[in-house]
């Protein structure tokens, strides 16, 4: 589903650059449950936003369903992220403004849906994740747990083949965080393909395999044994 | 305590830190806080100051009127000795004029004006002359040789060098020798008019015989002088025009050969100002509104400021600060803003001034005085701290605590406080939009008032005249007067550049007037009921000089100039529909009462009918009029008209020469074009427009700033908002849109209550308007769309900017 080969992202910094990403080679089955590992710093952000389609600035090929992204314009990647990817926040990012039943409807908003067919389709997402009952409430109204809940009933209310979840349970005690590795597990089972970011082991048993970053560099993947290892290159 | 003065450097330092938002605020205060200082101290100089005499609350007009006229039409001399002798209300009355002399004996003849008055006039004042005597009873008739003149301080410096033994010295005004008796310390003036008169003289120049008609101060039918008064102490307003009333009735018996007229007693303070208190007093209003955009405007920034502030604050908070210091705290950087704000804002108003001064219309009095004083200083001093309190208080008690936020808000969820903030901002800025639509559509009425006058159509064709008064003085009797002009006016004619010239009295539009009343052969009205004409004493070849269309019969000619020609006159189109409906007017006759001398006012052959003109300005409408040959009542000073073919200005010199070499003592008096004529008498109007179009502008640019400043700041807050949605699908476009979509929404809230305000306010200045509705729709359409453009304009950008932001940042802020 997913192909990167030799992704690189920089930063220009005062001195230079600064390299992010390097050489970032790697496959993603449809279905599959993969998680991303690695100390602060090593890029697992920045390697998401560049599969979700946030980031244009990196170079290498990048192939989404047989779709070549590196020569997709913005429009093309935008209209891709609306298609098929839906986000999972840390820490939530619900907009304070507007009701979780509002929340809900933004990305759906964003898609050519008529307004009726949009309503059944919070009401359903409502109903999967039980929380017809907060739907009016605002989420400065509800616990942490509850909130991403919502979060993740967002990304998933546009039906999209690939989750991505950015440290998804970063801000919930351990209870709350299984209650949401659970549900990652369910939509999975379901066929929807998951990468999360966690520092936690726990969560990362959740998936299929890990692939671990280093410094910019993948050190280990499962899938790929061969990685290439960063004191190779660093003389 | 020293907390004020720990605020005041803590505040300095605040300030310096931010040299931007300070910039901004400083020069939005010093532009509202300017503007209202220079209107002030017009209203102050125009309307509040004490006019410059002794105890001045006492002393009012004594205007006569007639039916269906509001103004002074004056008051013979005779009536006016019975009033003086008959009431009980005054200490005293005066009566005086104004007129144009010609000094003459000294290097150059120059034109100077002087007024005559009754010998009582600067003792009822109560101001005494600086050098030499004040006038006494007796000068009111002719005694000695030589009239008394008392000098204005102004002309005894610019003409005299300040001598001090002017006292003595014999001057020749007019042909007329007068001696000087006294100088006037400076700042007198009387009467109080834009252009001060540079002498007085008493009424003992108008007791001469006038080309062997009796003197004027002997007639009762010339009513030709105003009047001035002083109450008793105990006698009020309402007293004096009760017995006043009383008296002019029994005259009105007594002399039932004169038209009945009434009496209006009016405190000289109104008199002096007029019409002009109402215009005065809505620049002040919509000047006013500048500021309170302006604050608004502020209070925004001070807003936003707070949130950036907002951790400065709890830690005071936090560290024992009551929320009192806190607010004082901010206040006092309120104050710092505004006190510099108000300094600049002086300086601005200095030179806005001058361009005032320059600007105001000529019935505008006591302009000229305009300036920088302790009064002023005190308006600046209360409007900044005012402004303070306008703009400061509320985000400072905004930023300290909670209460006003919630009351802003809906229930209880309101936890962050930011909400409430921005909800306040939306407030302020939906108030200025407001604003800015009741100074628009003000302007926008003006405005098209003004345009409207600009097509009025004079009825006389105004381009390419010049004009000139010529004052000839008493050794000219009648024959002599029309042979002067016989002279001039082909010598004139033969100048190159000149298409046609002629002499009349008065100029259309010129303040002079001759009223008279008619009676219709075959008509018997009675004395008191007959029309009234406004009389004009024309030279040949006048209508085509000026350019009115001849409608019927013939204009005058050679025939009518010789020694006893059939007396004739023509009549202007609204007099031959008013007297004659559909009959052809010419060869009827009617009888204006004026004649010269004392034989019988002869009845009138008409001889034509001629186009209506704007006599009374573009926004007067026209009046009856009618024409008769100067050579047939050669009594008034003429002024002479010029048709040219090149600049009209640069005809001068050679009608200088021309007029000259027949007299060498006469200077041209009043030297100005027709068009000249026309435009001040829309002088007023376009005064206000310009000051309230520049009002109006100021108000759009402080808004359109305002709403920038809110919806980029709402950018700038949303950031992370809008890193989510991109990063939930939102395309750049719809973000962009919502922006957008809320700078509209803020100003249609706005305009709609700006609709309302001003579809109550502009009513109030109906008086000003001309040729157009107050709810004029042309305005009330094209005001809310201009700002809506700007609302556009003013969201687009920071929308743009929205557009831009990296979705990524919503991931950052893990
Ligand atoms: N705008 C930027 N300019 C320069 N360097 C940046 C910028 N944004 C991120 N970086 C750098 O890129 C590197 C990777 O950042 P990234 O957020 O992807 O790390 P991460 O693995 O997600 O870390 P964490 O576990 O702390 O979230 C970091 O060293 C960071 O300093
Ligand atoms: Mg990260």
């Amino acid at each position: 589903m997913i192909q990167l080969r030799n992704v690189e992202r920089t930063y220009k910094t005062g001195a230079g650059v600064t390299y992010v990403l390097r050489r970032i080679t790697m496959d993603l089955r449809e279905g599959e449950f993969v998680t991303v590992m690695g100390p602060s710093g090593s890029g697992k952000s920045t390697l998401l936003s560049i599969i979700g389609m946030l980031d244009d600035s990196w170079a290498g090929e990048y192939y989404l369903l047989d779709q070549a992204v590196h020569k997709l314009d913005r429009k093309k990647r935008a209209d891709l992220n609306r298609k098929y990817i839906g986000f999972v926040f840390q820490s939530y990012h619900l907009l304070d403004n507007l009701t979780v039943y509002e929340n809900l409807d933004v990305p759906l908003s964003y898609r050519n849906i008529s307004r009726a067919q949009r309503a059944s389709m919070v009401a359903e997402i409502l109903d999967r994740f039980q929380i017809v009952g907060k739907k009016d409430l605002f989420p400065s109204q509800l616990s942490g747990g509850q909130q991403q809940l919502v979060g993740i009933a967002r990304a998933v209310v546009g039906n999209p083949k690939l989750i991505l979840a950015d440290e998804p349970t970063g801000n919930l005690h351990s209870s709350q965080a299984k209650e949401i590795m659970e549900l990652f597990k369910k939509l999975n089972d379901q066929g929807t393909t998951i990468i999360q970011v966690t520092h936690s082991e726990v969560n990362a048993a959740y998936g299929h395999r890990t692939i671990q970053l280093f410094d910019g560099w993948i050190t280990s993947d499962p899938a790929n044994p061969p990685a290439t290892s960063p004191e190779a290159v660093a003389r | 305590m020293n907390g004020f003065f720990d605020d005041f450097c803590f505040g300095l330092r605040m300030l310096r830190k931010s040299p931007g938002f300070t910039l901004v605020a400083v020069l939005t205060l010093a532009l509202g806080i300017g503007a209202n200082t220079a209107i002030f101290s017009v209203i102050h100089a125009v309307l509040l100051r004490a006019l410059p005499f002794h105890n001045p609350r006492q002393l009012v007009a004594v205007n006569t009127t007639e039916p269906g006229r509001q103004d002074d039409i004056g008051v013979s001399y005779p009536a006016f000795l019975d009033w003086r002798s008959q009431n009980h209300v005054f200490e005293g009355l005066s009566a005086f004029r104004v007129d144009d002399f010609t000094l003459t004996g000294r290097a150059e003849p120059i034109h100077v004006t002087g007024a005559v008055v009754s010998a009582n006039t600067l003792s009822l004042l109560g101001v005494a002359p600086m050098l030499g005597r004040d006038f006494n009873r007796q000068e009111d008739q002719p005694v000695g040789t030589g009239f008394p003149i008392i000098l204005s301080h102004s002309f005894w410096q610019d003409g005299f060098a300040s001598d001090p033994n002017v006292l003595g010295q014999n001057l020749t005004l007019s042909g007329q020798l007068f001696t000087v008796a006294g100088v006037m310390p400076p700042g007198f003036e009387f009467p109080v008019e834009r252009t001060p008169v540079e002498f007085w003289t008493t009424i003992a120049l108008d007791a001469r015989p006038l080309n062997g008609s009796p003197p004027m101060t002997a007639q009762r039918g010339v009513a030709y002088l105003d009047v001035i008064g002083r109450l008793k102490a105990q006698a009020t307003l309402a007293q004096a025009q009760n017995e006043m009333s009383k008296i002019q009735d029994a005259l009105n018996k007594q002399y039932p050969g004169n038209r009945p007229k009434g009496i209006a007693i009016v405190p000289e303070i109104d008199q002096v100002v007029g019409e002009t208190r109402q215009g005065l007093l809505i620049l002040f209003a919509a000047v006013g509104l500048v500021l309170l955009i302006a604050c608004a405007n502020l209070s925004n920034l001070l807003l936003a400021r707070a949130t950036a502030r907002g951790k400065e604050i709890s830690v005071r908070k936090a560290l024992g600060a009551t929320r009192w210091v806190v607010v004082r705290q901010l206040l006092t950087e309120s104050m710092l803003l505004a006190s510099v704000g108000a300094a600049l804002g002086l300086i601005f108003a200095l030179w806005a001034v001058k361009w005032l001064t320059r600007l105001a219309p000529a019935e505008l009095p006591r302009i000229s005085e305009i300036g920088l004083n302790l009064e002023v200083l005190i308006f600046t001093a209360g409007v900044a701290v005012f402004t303070t309190l306008l703009f400061g208080l509320i985000p400072a008690l905004h930023a300290t605590g909670t209460e006003l936020a919630s009351s802003l808000n809906e229930g209880a969820r309101s936890g962050t406080e930011t909400r409430g903030r921005s909800r306040l901002k939306d407030v302020f800025v939906v108030i200025e939009t407001a604003l800015a639509v009741v100074l628009l559509a003000g302007a926008g009425l003006l405005l098209r008032s003004l345009l409207g006058l600009g097509r009025v159509d004079p009825g006389f064709a105004k381009d390419h005249v010049i004009t000139f008064g010529l004052d000839l003085p008493d050794r000219y009797r009648h024959p002599q007067r029309i042979e002067f002009y016989r002279q001039l006016l082909p010598r004139i004619r033969r100048l190159p550049g000149v298409r046609s010239a002629s002499a009349a009295f008065p100029l259309p539009m010129s303040a002079g007037e001759v009223k008279t009343s008619f009676g219709v052969e075959g008509r018997p009205w009675k004395d008191s009921e007959l029309p009234v004409t406004t009389l004009h004493l024309v030279d040949d070849d006048y209508f085509r000089a000026v350019g009115i269309p001849l409608l019927r019969g013939r204009e005058f000619d050679a025939r009518d100039d010789a020694p006893g020609a059939t007396p004739v006159v023509l009549i202007s189109q609204s007099l031959a529909k008013q007297i004659f409906r559909d009959e052809n007017p010419v060869g009827k006759r009617i009888r204006p009462q004026i004649s010269t001398g004392n034989e019988e006012v002869p009845m009138r052959l008409i001889v034509g009918v001629v186009g209506d003109v704007k006599g009374e300005g573009l926004a007067a409408p026209a009046i009856p009029e009618s024409y008769v040959p100067y050579a047939q009542l050669p009594f008034a000073p003429m002024s002479v008209v010029v048709r040219t073919a090149i600049d009209p200005q640069a005809m001068v010199p050679a009608l200088r020469k021309e007029v000259q070499s027949l007299d060498k003592d006469l200077p041209l008096l009043h030297v100005e074009t027709l068009e000249e004529y026309v435009d001040d008498s829309i002088a007023d109007t376009r005064f206000e427009t310009i000051l309230l179009g520049t009002f109006g502008a100021l108000a759009l640019v402080l808004t359109t700033v305002g709403l920038f400043g809110v919806i980029s700041y709402t950018v700038v807050q949303r950031t992370r908002e809008t890193g989510i949605r991109l990063a939930l699908g939102a395309e750049p476009r719809a973000i962009a849109g919502m922006i957008v979509g809320n700078g509209l929404l803020l100003a249609s809230v706005g305009v709609g209550i700006g609709l309302g305000g001003a579809f109550l306010l502009t009513r109030l200045m109906r008086s000003l308007l001309y040729g157009v509705s107050p709810l004029d729709p042309t305005t009330f359409f094209s005001v809310p769309v201009a700002l809506l453009a700007m609302a556009l304009l003013a969201s687009y950008i920071p929308a743009r900017r929205a557009a831009k932001v990296d979705p990524m940042v919503a991931l950052r802020y893990e």
